[in-house]
């Protein structure tokens, strides 16, 4: 079944459900909410549910525009769920039984939206001149990932300042997952683990979905979850699909994180039963909106268990963190559920150079107490009216930003502005969470400097977040690249460590999930 | 953290503790925009809202901080309790553990406001009647033996949400004009919400909050 039947069904579905609910989605694949649906019922759904699966490739920045300024609004069907169906759950396109077919785009590839609503022509003409540059965009990108992205790694070692470039300029959408696979280091991983993900998850890795019938949801608290010792070596092989045929060895850009645990003993440790509960609990409320995740029973949330569990088994030391499901449902979006573990692992956990989520993630949460600290002293610097503004007021960074770095703003900002910013952030690691952050407080510090305690705390809170944002998300990156920071977040890392860290460190016990009784 | 305003209200800091999932964001979703859906994300780290509580007699400026439950996130906890006047410690009556984990809760505030807080102790989600671990009687006995105030809710079906609130508001200190003997102020509202506990005591679905 190819991703995008499987969002076709997952649309009757829901269809079914509620066919007095028409479903609308945005073009991530987020239901849009119609509070009093005007417009007729489930056929009408379906109709919409269909053009979007037909309206195919058309995903690139120019849409987020156009989208943001509400000219596809009017338009029915296709503009407004159409390009749903690019996004999260294809990103590797219609046609594309293959996993191959990733690097030559999905189903028509650069074939940009036949079915494309007709615009004013000035706004045509600066359509055309955006699909050229996307479409060229694209071929460059296609060429420096070669097939099943082996050949990102030996363009960065070659051409890294223009890797670095390419990946800011944003990376296609359609090639989204490849490259984040790529740029992390999550495939080198993967080829040097192969096997693993298959015993560290729940249940045989599920593609093919032979016998797949137990899910994550009724998998009964894990305890039954025993991870097949010697599961297959095939079973990781289907997974993997075309990525492990490339030529092996291919050493990826990013450095592999600093702390890959005792793995392969973790797979034989079953999981403490509270940290079962403990994702279960979030497995519903992580993106529960969005048409891949909404569905209890759902392959979003049995593909977001499996991998959540096996995190845990690999790395004991974390095992699961509120907001870790938010990180890993956007990878889930792009990739295979074994790609999206090695990729967790590598990218937004591991980083590159070691500058990655996982010491936010360690009991006490040392790493998010240190963050906030580095981020306060940087909006001294960037932002000082704000910051002071800040200060007087008693807002600390750790009333509104944990989230930000917790999650690398995957819960807070919205999906147009995150995939670019995420693009840098698993080339760059860290510090495009300091930059990005800075930058929506620089953008907004007009507005939010004049209020008082209520209104600035509220305007900053996940739910606000989105209007502080400028409409075009690379306005956002590009204010947020023209700050340098590492020498500063060196000089508070040295600051913190010495003084109130040094003091914080290691008072707080090991944080256990809190609940053994679970209400079924 | 008010001075700076001009507004005449007064203000208070409420923070909502409580296991992962037991129902805090939806309490606060209840009361703010008195809804209830089942697509809450969970809550990471801190979600801050205010509203302003109009009384008989007095009108006041409610802020509430909601916060993440998962144990993980306990460091940051005391950040959060600060100043506050009121700690909602929220179990789900589905979940013992989430019930046995509330004294640790309390705790946690008795260590950073000692005696300035009021506490509450609210066992949520009533409206699930056959999955009860945790029996009222339960509830209300903890409650005493640790000095906090106690009442059940169902944020799903609306059930002693306002009634909860109320109470909080009438057991908030007066507001800052008023001098009053604090000690014989805590013991008017100890009276007054015991009666008030009676009342909402026994809670048959029927019962609906009648405000």
């Amino acid at each position: 079944m190819t991703e995008t039947a499987v969002l076709l069904s997952l649309a009757q579905t829901y269809v079914q459900q509620h066919p007095q609910r028409p479903l609308r989605l945005d073009r991530h694949g987020f239901i849009i909410r119609t509070p009093n649906s005007s417009d007729g019922g489930g056929g009408a759904a379906a109709a919409a549910a269909a053009a979007a699966a037909s309206c195919g490739a058309n995903g690139d920045a120019a849409d987020a525009e156009r989208a943001a300024s509400g000219a596809s609004a009017s338009t029915s069907g296709c503009a407004a769920a159409g390009n749903a169906v690019v996004h999260p759950l294809t990103g590797r396109g219609a046609g594309g039984a293959s996993k191959k077919d990733r690097g030559a785009g999905p189903g028509g590839g650069g074939g940009a939206g036949p079915a494309e609503p007709g615009g004013l022509p000035a706004s045509r003409r600066h359509r055309r001149a955006q699909e050229e540059q996307a479409v060229g965009r694209l071929r460059k990108w296609r060429k420096m990932l070669g097939p099943g992205g082996g050949g990102l790694a030996s363009y960065g070692r070659r051409r890294a300042a223009k890797l670095k470039r390419r990946v800011r300029k944003g990376i296609p959408e359609q090639l989204r997952g490849l490259a984040w696979f790529a740029l992390s280091g999550g495939r080198k991983l993967m080829l040097e683990h192969p096997g693993l993900y298959a015993a560290l998850s729940a249940e045989p890795v599920p593609p093919a979905g032979s016998g797949a019938g137990a899910t994550g949801a009724s998998a009964g608290g894990g305890s039954d979850a025993g991870p097949p010792p010697s599961s297959p070596p095939q079973a990781a092989g289907a997974a993997a699909g075309p990525v492990s045929q490339p030529p092996a060895g291919a050493a990826p850009v990013a450095s592999a994180p600093a702390a890959p645990p005792q793995a392969a003993a973790a797979a034989a440790v079953d999981l403490d039963p509270d940290v079962v509960t403990s994702i279960m609990r979030d497995l519903n409320r992580t993106f529960p909106t969005h048409i891949f995740f909404m569905d209890r029973q759902g392959p979003g949330q049995r593909a977001l268990f499996n991998v959540l569990t096996a995190y845990a088994r690999y790395d004991p030391g974390v095992g699961y963190v509120q907001g870790m499901g938010f990180v890993a449902a956007v990878l889930l979006l792009y990739l295979a559920p074994e790609e999206a573990f090695w990729t967790l692992v590598a990218g937004p956990l591991g980083g590159p150079g070691g500058e990655g989520l996982r010491p936010l993630y360690l009991a006490g949460m040392p790493g998010l107490h240190r963050c906030c600290y580095q981020f306060k002293g940087l909006l001294r610097d960037a932002v000082p009216r704000l910051a002071a503004r800040m200060e007087r007021e008693g807002v600390e960074p750790l009333f509104f930003a944990t989230h930000w770095f917790n999650t690398a703003f995957a819960y807070s900002l919205p999906f147009s502005h995150l995939l670019p910013v995420w693009d840098v952030f698993l080339a760059e690691g860290l510090k495009t969470v300091f930059r990005v952050g800075l930058a929506v407080l620089q953008l907004a510090e007009s507005r939010l400097v004049v209020l008082p305690f209520e209104a600035l705390l509220e305007s900053l809170s996940a739910k606000n977040l989105p209007r502080l944002l400028p409409a075009d998300p690379r306005v956002l990156l590009r204010r947020a690249l023209r700050n340098s920071v590492s020498e500063r977040l060196a000089a508070l890392r040295r600051e913190w460590e010495a003084g109130p860290g040094a003091a914080k460190g290691g008072s707080v016990g090991r944080g256990r999930a809190g609940s053994a009784a679970r209400g079924k | 953290m008010s001075g700076t305003t001009t507004s005449p209200l007064a203000k208070y800091k409420l923070v909502f503790l409580g296991d992962q999932s037991v129902g805090k964001t939806s309490i606060i979703t209840r009361f703010m925009y008195d809804k209830f859906d089942n697509t809450y994300q969970a809550t990471i780290g801190i979600d801050f809202l205010s509203k302003t509580m109009y009384l008989e007699d007095r009108t006041v400026r409610l802020q509430l901080w909601d916060t993440a439950g998962q144990e993980r996130f306990r460091s940051l906890i005391p950040s959060y309790i600060r100043d506050s006047s009121v700690a909602v410690v929220v179990y789900d009556i589905t979940n013992r553990q989430s019930f046995l984990n509330t004294a640790r809760w309390i705790q946690e505030v008795r260590t950073e406001r000692g005696n300035d807080v009021i506490i509450f102790l609210v066992g949520n989600k009533t409206d699930l009647i056959d999955k009860r671990q945790v029996s009222i009687e339960e509830g209300d006995a903890k409650a005493r033996e640790l000095n906090v105030h106690f009442i059940e809710t169902s944020a799903k079906a609306g059930l002693n949400i306002k009634a909860l609130f109320r109470k909080i508001a009438a057991s908030l200190p007066g507001m800052e004009s008023v001098t009053q003997n604090k000690q014989e102020q805590m013991e008017e509202v100890k009276l007054t919400t015991s009666t008030v506990t009676l009342d909402a005591k026994p809670p048959p679905p029927a019962s609906t909050c009648s405000c």
